[in-house]
């Protein structure tokens, strides 16, 4: 089924509770709509949190995940969440991608997201990163690195079968 | 005495325009988005610039930065590679990142290219 920007599948607003929000998309695979999701989630979250900075690095994040499943995602469809939860000290946003993948692609991307949990400095670990894949061609495999060390985010995954979520969290203190 | 102008394509592919800043023969500019389609046209782009610069025996280039809106982690890899090759083959030149410090984007990312050599990035601001 192919109907272009309009194409979301079971696309799902939901307001779960006065302070918590959820948005979710089943989405085809397609590079094109890689980045205008991202500025639309974007769009959306700085409508709803009016905090630049955190929306700035939500905004990395969020292409940087958008990528990842279109790069990696190994059937046509993969999922988006984005999710706000407000209480009266302190503001969560979270972003989730799922998608399937080869047992191969499961197993690298829970090394990797181990990895980078486990290391002490996320600057740290994303420097050495990037010096170590400097001279190799064509390959990135820095996205998530990236969203830990200089977005400032955290990071996890988790498995179930042949489907790999990776959820993306920022935490900011309320104003209100 | 005057220097030979870069000789580089004017490029808008893919959501990047990338080019040589007309009247300045050290400087190029790049604006746009940067997706993963990107990384192949930035590439390119760069390899052709290392030539350029090698040639007319520049000491340095400037990037103008301000209207590159963001770059994901695989047109930042290009980058890195560039500037990993200027590093590690003699530092021929330095390269000025030119910066709006206004993109959370932009502060960090080229933070970390200064990071990875800091004989051979500069960061300005615009």
């Amino acid at each position: 089924m192919s109907r272009g920007a309009g194409s979301f599948l079971g696309r799902r607003v939901s307001q779960i509770a006065a302070a918590r929000t959820a948005v979710s998309f089943s989405l085809e695979r397609s590079h094109s709509l890689a980045g205008k999701i991202a500025n639309w989630l974007i769009d959306f979250c700085q409508m709803t949190i009016g905090d630049r900075e955190t929306t700035s690095r939500l905004h990395m994040a969020a292409h940087e995940l958008i990528e990842n499943v279109l790069k990696y995602g190994s059937t046509p469809e993969v999922g988006l969440e984005f999710e706000l939860e407000r209480s009266a000290t302190e503001s969560i946003v979270r972003i989730k991608t799922r998608n399937t993948a080869d047992p191969q692609q499961l197993e690298e991307v829970t090394r990797r997201v181990t990895e980078l949990r486990a290391a002490p400095d996320p600057v740290a670990y994303y420097d050495r990163l990037i010096r170590s894949t400097a001279p190799v061609i064509g390959m990135s495999g820095l996205g998530l690195a990236r969203i830990r060390a200089e977005a400032g985010l955290e990071v996890d995954c988790s498995v179930e079968g042949r489907e790999v979520s990776i959820v993306v969290q920022a935490t900011m203190r309320s104003d209100r | 005495m005057s220097v030979a102008a870069m000789e580089l394509p004017n490029v808008e592919e893919e959501g990047l325009q990338l080019g040589p800043i007309p009247g300045a023969n050290d400087r190029v500019r790049f604006a746009g988005t940067g997706e993963a389609e990107g990384a192949a046209v930035l590439d390119r782009f760069l390899t052709l610039l290392h030539r350029q610069v090698l040639s007319l025996e520049l000491r340095r280039v400037t990037i103008e930065l301000a209207e590159l809106e963001f770059i994901n982690s695989s047109c930042l890899k290009a980058m890195v590679a560039w500037i990993y090759k200027v590093d590690t083959e003699g530092r021929p030149y330095k390269i000025h990142l030119r910066r709006d410090a206004s993109m959370h984007w932009q502060r960090t990312s080229l933070a970390t290219l200064q990071r990875l050599a800091p004989e051979v990035v500069v960061i300005e601001e615009t």
